[in-house]
């Protein structure tokens, strides 16, 4: 905990901010291997973009350009965020549930964000009452449910990860706790690629469930990248 | 496991910014280098079927050259088996002509040379016979046969036209130079006698042969009266036969 004054900032967010910087160091690095002809890490850096904007567009095909930033985004930030857990003396901020909630809480608005921005907000809204009034208030605890899955399944994972591996090496000691590190990167990339699929496809359902409503949509309409 | 609202909102900001972030200077760079791959390949498959289009035409183009080249090259050929057909109809009515040219030379002078084989195996017959003849005659020659030559001489000459005798006589007249009588042997009284008689009733009176001996004559004799030769011998006689034999051949 960083105490400034009366406010307090806690180590998650010390940690998301030396992801940050982590991420945005690595960017400005990658730049400048983006710019030269052919290289290594530029054919890495447009594999991994075209991978996940391919995973994208394979949910939402009209509004991948406006969807992958975000859900690849998300999908590179978790990877860090939970790997960072291997590293001694840091703690994944995922492990946080206050880190999960926020996310949860972005893709609880990225859906209605994008919902209303492709459809406008009565389009969106109208989804809630199809195709009966009477399936709102399931809607609604959908709705609810579904964010706090979201922040709790990920959070649940990343801290039960790091607080078994702590106790095992206090149990077992030195060099035993190694599979479940091992495990714990399995975990961390399945639980990132979870969190970010989980997150496309409550985007998608919003948008396709508006597509299925009204055709007078203006999709994305580009070509698909092999 | 207790929400902070203060850690909540923090990481709501450090995830949008991080957004801003990614955007900015990874996803935004990376989405031009794909562009920009993008328009290489499209400029490069563009090149490519560029490329492969002005082959095609250059193939057609080649092909129909080709094409032509084949009609040209055939065209010429048919003329060149034209002109070759009319030269060697040519060269070989040439060949024909020049080869009947020389068999009808070759045939004229296999006749020829036939011709004077024949001629020299005529003359060497006709020698060969006179050679013979004459060896045989030798043997049969004698004063007897001398004196009947003499006497067919003078016979002859009685039976010549009276012009011509008379021309003769005045030879004989005219004349100073001596008669000379050659006679194949030696001339007998008997033969002189009977030349003398003959003669001078037949030419006139005033001759006065001269007798020689020419074995050669082998039977018979030869009166030179001035610039004329009479002569009734066997030698002659085989001469003129061998001679006209020659002429014959000929």
């Amino acid at each position: 905990m960083l105490h400034w004054g009366p406010v307090s900032i806690s180590r998650a967010v010390l940690t998301t901010w030396g992801v940050m910087l982590l991420l945005w160091g690595m960017s400005w690095w990658l730049q400048g291997r983006l710019r030269q002809p052919d290289n290594l890490w530029r054919t890495l850096a447009e594999t991994l973009y075209l991978m996940m904007e391919n995973a994208v567009r394979d949910a939402v095909p009209n509004y991948y350009r406006q969807v992958t930033p975000f859900i690849a985004s998300l999908w590179i930030f978790l990877v860090l965020a939970n790997l960072l857990g291997l590293v001694p003396g840091l703690h994944s901020p995922t492990g946080d549930l206050s880190v999960t909630a926020a996310l949860a809480l972005l893709v609880f608005v990225a859906v209605h964000w994008f919902g209303i921005r492709n459809r406008g907000l009565k389009a969106h809204l109208r989804h809630y009452i199809s195709p009966s009034p009477i399936l709102l208030p399931f809607h609604l605890i959908s709705e609810i449910t579904r964010t706090l899955a979201l922040a709790i399944r990920l959070f649940g994972n990343i801290m039960s990860l790091e607080m078994a591996a702590l106790l095992v090496l206090l149990v077992a000691g030195f060099l035993v706790p190694i599979p479940l590190l091992m495990l714990h990167i399995v975990e961390a990339l399945v639980q990132a690629y979870i969190f970010g699929v989980l997150a496309l496809l409550y985007i998608g359902s919003g948008l396709e469930t508006n597509d299925t409503t009204h055709s007078n949509h203006q999709p994305d309409g580009d070509t698909q990248h092999d | 496991m207790e929400l902070d609202p203060l850690t909540i909102i923090l990481e709501i900001i450090n995830f949008l910014v991080l957004l801003w972030i990614l955007q900015r200077f990874l996803f935004k760079p990376i989405r031009n280098a794909l562009a920009r791959r993008q328009e290489q390949q499209a400029q490069a498959l563009q090149e490519a079927e560029s490329r492969e289009q002005k082959a095609a035409e250059l193939e057609q183009r080649l092909q129909t050259e080709l094409t032509q080249w084949e009609q040209n090259a055939a065209r010429r050929q048919q003329e060149l088996q034209t002109q070759l057909q009319q030269e060697k109809a040519k060269i070989l009515t040439r060949v024909q002509e020049a080869a009947a040219a020389e068999k009808t030379r070759l045939e004229s002078l296999r006749q020829q040379d036939a011709a004077q084989l024949q001629q020299q195996l005529r003359q060497q017959a006709s020698a060969t016979a006179a050679q013979l003849t004459a060896t045989m005659l030798r043997r049969l020659a004698g004063p007897e046969l001398d004196h009947a030559l003499a006497r067919i001489l003078l016979e002859d000459l009685r039976q010549l036209p009276a012009t011509e005798l008379q021309e003769l006589k005045q030879v004989a007249a005219s004349d100073h130079k001596p008669l000379v009588i050659t006679v194949a042997h030696s001339a007998n009284d008997g033969l002189k006698q009977t030349l003398e008689g003959g003669l001078n009733n037949l030419l006139g009176p005033s001759l006065q042969p001269q007798y020689r001996t020419d074995p050669d004559l082998i039977s018979g004799l030869r009166i030179k009266i001035g610039s004329r030769l009479l002569h009734t011998n066997l030698a002659d006689e085989l001469k003129h036969f061998t001679t006209e034999s020659a002429d014959d051949a000929r």
